[in-house]
């Protein structure tokens, strides 16, 4: 286990717009789980709670909750393997693999049970980890994405173009090289589109801020990872799904976006799920509407805060 | 039997005595006939590229041969030119019409009109101004459910139907849209053009890159140099050239909504003729079209891929020319 001081625009240290005094309870971390070295932004005091962002985000993406998370618990805000400043090895993406990372994570910082939350591409990491670690994850929130891939029937290839507009990118990420060479360049039109479509709306800078972090040709591949793993995932939840989760489940869906849907499919899946739905939030809902999900993730995590041992 | 008006036209044989709409202005450069790299010998002896105009609409089509008339719809993204190779052979027993569908090549690209019935009725508009009252048609890829379009929507214009590789949209199970690497890179090109702009955003100026790759990819015996270089710098010379190779697509929802009346209006009586290649499409051309037909023959070419036509141009013809037989005896049907 190492620890050193990460730096450059994905750190804590140099990121835009955080909240005030932010810098001041976390700070970036390194931290090698003997197969890739991740980057964490960690602080504050009680419980472990980790955060896993989504496509095409990076830590970031949690920055407005993170103050207040941190005065109840100890907040791991990680970059995903292939993201930010963590490791952009060339395999190891489906979501066992990366869960699998997660489990390295928590046991260098010395945490045992923790409770995680996870957005979009980390819904379905953080749906991995619970199915796989069930003894590590006492508790996870899940936000944004239909269920984990593979849960439920694929959308039909024909679907209306509403529809398309918001899941091409699936299919487009998930093919090999052509996206890097077509994207190359050309990253502000192709993550602005998608900041964009997924409903919900970004301010200027973030998005600015995202796009600048994954401009750079292996921050690009990485990100596009877990697109590639795309078959050994749908095939790991395939034998997941069978082996409900009995933890508590919270669903979160942005209103304008999956909405209900999210609990919909958990509840195939797991045993003790509550769903919430954030009012006039989209797909971003920790930066669209941080008191809102906020106020979720305070609740849900309320018996987990009074009873977690340190 | 007896159809009356152009009737005589379908039987008579040398191909200008029945060729009014072909007075028309001659295009030249590239594109058509005359600008086309590497066409089979004796190809501009016996083919002419020609601009008609049906309802506003400036129609390319390249026409020759006697018999019988015969339309070849190419598919994405590609032109008349993916049925060079079987021309000269189709020219000796049919009159040989192959269009640019609407938007793309040297036909005309309005800003809407992509949906397949509306591609459809170009079609039979074009043969009517052709003179042609009743025909066979071939289509491939996108030509595919235009031709479904065409002999669901009219039927009494066509007497056989040939398609090959690509699917009706959603019309029987739909493909997933996350479906294995394998569909997928089959696949995706599919929700990509469909988008409104972005598409064309990221394409352009890597033409070569986007649809080197289809052609790369799926294809068993590679296409020609030339022949991939022609259809790239054809959609890369014009700027409007890619925003009309998208428009197919970015009609699916009309398409969509047609096909289900066109299912529920009742099945297809015609002979249909289902071509596949082998490492492509397979049996689920035939399988598609036993859904929505009574009468399919299932031909799968081995060795090939999805470009059956410039792949495998001696077994496509012998498909063709196998299915075409009685409608060559009895053009009148």
């Amino acid at each position: 286990m190492t620890f050193s001081t990460p730096r450059g625009p994905g750190s804590a240290a140099q990121a835009p717009d955080l909240p005030a005094g932010f810098t001041d309870t976390f700070t970036s971390r390194y931290v090698d789980t003997g197969d890739v070295r991740l980057h964490a932004v960690v602080g504050g005091d009680g419980p472990p709670l980790l955060l896993v962002h989504g496509w095409p985000q990076t830590w970031y993406a949690w920055r407005l909750l993170m103050p207040a998370l941190a005065r109840d618990f100890q907040v791991i805000a990680v970059d995903q393997r292939g993201i930010g400043l963590s490791d952009k090895p060339k395999s190891g993406y489906d979501t066992g693999t990366l869960a699998g990372d997660l489990i390295g994570l928590m046991d260098a910082l010395g945490h045992q049970r923790f409770a995680v939350a996870g957005h979009d591409t980390g819904f379905a990491i953080s749906y991995a980890l619970a199915a796989d670690h069930p003894d590590r994850v006492a508790c996870a929130a899940l936000a944004e994405i239909p269920g984990p891939p593979g849960v439920t029937p694929s959308p039909a290839l024909f679907v209306p173009s509403a529809v398309n507009d918001r899941l091409w990118h699936i299919p487009f990420n998930r093919v090999e090289q052509v996206p890097e060479q077509l994207v190359a360049g050309r990253e502000d039109i192709f993550f602005g589109y998608e900041f964009a479509v997924q409903g919900g709306k970004l301010p200027a800078e973030a998005i600015e801020y995202y796009v600048r972090l994954v401009s750079d040709p292996e921050a690009l591949r990485g990100s596009l990872g877990f697109y590639r793993a795309f078959d050994a995932t749908v095939q790991q939840n395939g034998q997941r799904k069978d082996r409900h989760l009995s933890m508590p489940v919270l669903a979160i869906g942005g209103e304008l976006s999956y909405a209900g849907h999210v609990a919909e499919v958990m509840r195939l899946v797991a045993d003790d799920v509550r769903g919430v739905v954030i009012p006039g939030a989209g797909h971003w809902v920790a930066e669209e509407a941080p008191e809102h999900m906020l106020a979720a993730l305070t609740e849900f995590l309320a018996p987990y805060r009074g009873t977690a041992a340190r | 039997m007896a159809l009356g008006l152009g009737s005589a036209a379908l039987t008579t044989t040398p191909a200008a005595a029945h060729a009014p709409a072909l007075r028309g202005p001659v295009p030249t450069g590239p594109g058509s006939v005359s600008g086309a790299p590497h066409l089979p010998p004796g190809f501009r002896r016996t083919f002419t590229s020609r601009f008609v105009t049906t309802g506003g609409l400036r129609q390319h089509v390249v026409v020759g041969g006697a018999g019988p008339p015969l339309l070849l719809v190419h598919g994405w993204p590609q032109t008349w030119y993916a049925w060079r190779l079987l021309m000269p052979a189709l020219a000796r027993h049919f009159r040989v019409v192959a269009v640019d569908q609407r938007g793309i090549g040297l036909s005309g690209r309005p800003a809407t009109g992509y949906d397949t019935g509306t591609l459809a009725r170009d079609l039979a508009d074009l043969m009517d101004a052709l003179g042609h009252q009743r025909f066979a048609v071939a289509g491939h890829d996108t030509g595919m459910p235009i031709g479904y379009a065409l002999a669901a929507d009219h039927p009494d214009r066509v007497q056989r139907l040939a398609v090959a590789e690509a699917a009706l949209p959603r019309v029987g199970d739909s493909p997933a849209m996350f479906g294995e690497a394998a569909a997928n890179n089959r696949l995706w090109h599919i929700p990509f053009n469909r988008l409104d702009t972005l598409n064309e955003q990221l394409v352009r100026g890597r033409e070569h890159i986007y649809f080197g790759w289809q052609f790369a990819t799926k294809a068993a015996k590679p296409l020609p140099r030339y022949a991939v270089r022609h259809y790239v710098d054809t959609l890369a010379r014009d700027p409007h050239a890619l925003h009309g190779s998208f428009q197919w697509y970015r009609a699916l929802d009309a398409t969509v909504t047609q096909n289900e009346q066109r299912v529920k209006r009742g099945r297809l009586t015609l002979p249909v003729l289902a071509v596949a290649g082998a490492t492509s499409a397979g049996g689920g051309v035939a399988e598609m079209m036993n859904l929505v037909a009574d009468d399919v023959r299932s031909v799968i070419i081995p060795g090939t891929g999805h470009w059956v036509a410039e792949e495998s141009p001696e077994r496509m013809l012998a498909a063709l020319a196998g299915f075409l037989a009685p409608y060559r005896a009895r053009p009148h049907g």
